[in-house]
């Protein structure tokens, strides 16, 4: 009788915190199972690779929260490492890293206006941002890679602080203040408001288009802070470069627990997805998954992991 | 009281949506402290009353006075900060939310540097729910209470607003009795704290108990409006039924043939209980009730499309155990479902494929649909049901609402239901195609079919069908033969007053 009790508690908190499950299973088989898994070279490796996608899904969860999505992110890193490139040849680094994050914000914004003023569905919004920052991005650059060589930039990329990658340091930092955030500000608060139900929200005094301009806002800022890291770790600018990136996100913040239909999702369950993600990836690779297997592998486990999450759905008024 | 000035006030006001009035000059003061019944039949007027007086829609005629002051183009928004809150009957509250957070929403209590105070918000609904004499765990999301609480928490959240006026949409609706004894207890606190509550319910019994004032609307106009002293139930009734009713549209005579279907002891706790009845060849039985009161959802067992918890379902004296819609249509019972656009019909293709989907399922040889055939047939319903544009082809959002209910019905006749089960049929539906319908629905009459009517519209009710039975809470509570209908009598049953009136 216990014994069951027991499995039904276990079983519980594995439907509610099933990526951190997942996470812990699978960093203790890897450890033992897969050679060259377990060890600081290859944990420094995942952050320096995880930390860019880190940013992309911190962003992508605020959006998610209001019930959205931004398929843009990918071509904002694009279009961020593109004009951060061409700024920094002509006008240094702070201008350059500056201009390269108000650039990504800006289209953040007009996704945003446009989310938030119109009745066109987030999704398509954000599918036509996809163009415009790709677009722009090859327009930019001319098609080509934009080389960068200012090496106080490109050390940045590979930076660490006692064996740990600054970018990853800068995430946890980034993750902290938007903890704050969702949890302490108003603003951030009526985040998950909105995505809870938008109607309720709005008769409630919640500024319902506040909240959806920022969440786009905040999605192409720190989708830029990701490209900027990226552009450093690549010495140029990539106008074809960080394809799929935002499904990468969206299968993190999913996998971490959020929900698409809103409303539902935290900070640090994002966080376990995204290092989900990473130690999946690590895996993959070092036991020699042909990179071509890889997107088939991780597409079942995002099935896998959102079936598992339909337990945790929120019930719902009457 | 008498000499207070009113806290609200509303003189000739009038509203029509698309050319329909719905509200014509109706005048309604809130007094501090009061209670103020507001009853009337279903599309008497009084959502949209409360819609007015709470911001969500602009009235074309009269004034509002709050507090001595003419309103003019308020926003839900501006009602709600400035005392005037609504409790809808879509409890609107943030279901991932806990109770204390919803409470606070908005208008969060912040500390030092802006922060919210978290501290202080939950002692903020602790304080606010222990005045109201409510007792429920607020750190539990309120998606995981039960309604009762989650109404308190709307409750309270309109007090943690200063709330001068409460408007309360139907608040008993799901309630137990325990239940409605408590919120009563938190109306009567609130009335001593000189807040003035508009009170609506099809509940005659609540308005008696707890109502100071009452007033009758019926088609929009106001009918009679007085202290509660001046009324009992019998005349309360009396000035809710009274609308016209054209009985030339009377729907010919019974042409009783053999049973078709009988249904025993049909449950589905708490929305359907206990229900028997049999259906003939040849009648129309009405469904008649009150929103809410499980005529939709009895009507959903019947076909499988929720499941049966009790109770059987015999067809031409065979069991049968329709286990989704699908099977329903296989053995001949048909819906035609209260909201055609979500639940009737696919908008976006056109009327033809609408129909041809109930015929697929009979008409298919291995898999494959044979469109030629189902060509004509659909071409000959659409004749028979005269169909305007007559173009199979027409995308069926395009059509008006009568041309895309008589689809709705094409889809059934397609399926050659005997038992047609029609969800207020001409909802939404302009007077042409009401009439071309309850042709239709004599005709398959005529054929030996057997109709269900639920109808809110109760002229409608008296005029097609040729018995009546009478819903609430879940139950028949009456079974009437058309020639000994009237509205009155109705009304009655639906409101369970039955013992009072006779």
């Amino acid at each position: 009788m216990t014994g069951l009790k027991h499995l039904n508690r276990i079983l519980e908190w594995v439907g509610s915190n099933s990526a951190l499950a997942a996470l812990l299973v699978l960093f203790v088989v890897a450890s033992a199972f897969v050679p060259n898994f377990f060890g600081e070279r290859n944990f420094v490796a995942i952050l320096y690779q995880y930390s860019i996608i880190g940013f992309l899904a911190l962003g992508q969860l605020l959006v998610i929260l209001t019930a959205g999505i931004d398929l843009s992110q990918g071509s904002l890193v694009a279009f961020t490492s593109i004009v951060v490139a061409v700024l920094m040849n002509r006008y240094g680094v702070f201008p350059a890293i500056a201009g390269g994050l108000a650039a990504s914000t800006f289209l953040g914004v007009i996704s945003g206006l446009i989310v938030s003023r119109t009745r066109i569905p987030p999704f398509v919004v954000t599918l036509g941002m996809l163009g415009v920052g790709r677009g722009l991005a090859l327009v930019i650059s001319d098609a080509k890679p934009v080389s960068v060589d200012v090496e106080a930039f490109t050390n940045f990329g590979r930076a660490n602080l006692g064996g740990v990658p600054v970018s990853a340091i800068l995430l946890v930092l980034v993750s902290l203040l938007l903890l704050y955030f969702v949890k302490y500000r108003r603003l951030g608060r009526h985040i998950y408001a909105v995505g809870g139900s938008e109607e309720s929200a709005r008769l409630s005094g919640v500024d319902v288009k506040k909240v959806k301009l920022l969440v786009y806002a905040l999605s192409g800022l720190l989708t830029a802070i990701g490209g900027v890291i990226w552009t450093a770790r690549l010495h140029s600018g990539s106008p074809i470069g960080a394809n799929n990136y935002e499904l990468e996100s969206i299968a993190a913040v999913i996998v971490g627990g959020g929900s698409l239909f809103g409303g539902v999702g935290t900070v640090t369950g994002t966080l376990v997805g995204v290092v989900l993600f990473g130690v999946i990836n690590s895996v993959l690779n070092l036991v020699g998954i042909s990179p071509y297997w890889q997107g088939t592998v991780k597409g079942v486990l995002i099935l896998l992991a959102v079936a598992l999450s339909q337990v945790r759905r929120p019930s719902r008024l009457r | 009281m008498e000499t207070a000035a009113p806290v609200l006030s509303l003189k000739k006001i009038s509203k029509s949506f698309s050319g329909i009035t719905v509200l014509h000059d109706v005048d309604i003061d809130l007094y501090p402290g009061e209670v103020h019944g507001v009853v009337g039949e279903n599309g008497a007027g009084k959502s949209t009353l409360i819609k007015i007086m709470s911001g969500a829609y602009q009235p074309d005629h009269g004034t509002i006075h709050y507090q001595g002051q003419l309103l003019k183009n308020i926003t839900p928004r501006w009602a709600r900060e400035n005392g005037i809150n609504t409790i809808y009957q879509e409890i609107d509250l943030i279901p991932s939310l806990t109770a204390a957070e919803n409470i606070a929403l908005g208008n969060e209590p912040l500390g030092k540097g802006g922060s919210i105070d978290w501290a202080a918000v939950r002692s903020q609904a602790r304080r606010i729910l222990d005045d109201m004499g409510a007792h429920l765990p607020i750190d539990v999301a309120v998606g995981n209470l039960k309604v009762a609480h989650q109404q308190m928490v709307a409750i309270a959240k309109a007090l943690s607003l200063n709330s001068q006026v409460l408007i309360l949409d139907e608040p008993t609706a799901v309630f137990t009795s325990s239940e409605i004894e408590l919120l009563f207890n938190i109306i009567r606190r609130l009335k001593a704290q000189g807040i003035a509550i508009l009170y609506i319910s099809h509940h005659l019994d609540e308005i008696f108990q707890i109502g100071d004032r009452v007033t009758v609307l019926r088609d929009g106009y106001l009918v009679r409006s007085g202290l509660i002293a001046e009324f009992d139930k019998p005349s309360l009734v009396r000035a809710m039924v009274g609308r016209e009713i054209d009985f030339s549209l009377r729907n010919g005579h019974s042409l009783l043939g053999e049973e078709i279907l009988r249904v025993k002891n049909l449950s589905r706790s708490p929305v359907v209980e206990d229900i028997n009845f049999v259906l003939r060849r040849g009648e129309i039985v009405g469904v008649a009730g009150l929103v809410g009161a499980g005529r939709t959802e009895m009507a959903r067992l019947l076909v499988g499309a929720d499941p049966l918890q009790h109770g059987e379902i015999y067809l031409n004296g065979r069991r049968i155990r329709p286990t989704s819609p699908m099977v329903a249509l296989g053995l001949g019972i048909g819906m035609l479902p209260e909201s055609r656009k979500e639940e009737g019909l696919v908008l976006q293709r056109s009327m033809a494929e609408n129909m041809a989907y109930s015929l697929v399922q009979k008409s298919s040889r291995a898999g494959v649909v044979p469109w030629k055939s189902i060509r004509r047939e659909v071409a000959s319903l659409l004749s028979k049901l005269e169909v305007r544009p007559a173009n199979p082809n027409l995308q069926v959002t395009y059509m008006s609402g009568g041309n895309q209910q008589k689809v709705v019905l094409g889809k059934l006749l397609a399926a050659k239901c005997d038992v047609l089960i029609l969800d207020e049929p001409t909802r939404g539906v302009d007077v042409g195609a009401r009439l071309e319908i309850y042709k239709l629905m004599y005709e398959m009459k005529t054929e030996g079919k057997a109709i269900l009517m639920i109808s809110s519209d109760l002229p409608e009710i008296l005029t097609q069908a040729d018995r009546i039975l009478v819903m609430a809470k879940g139950r028949i509570v009456a079974e009437v033969p058309a020639a000994e209908a009237s509205e009155e009598k109705i009304l009655a049953f639906a409101l369970r007053l039955e013992s009072e009136m006779v």
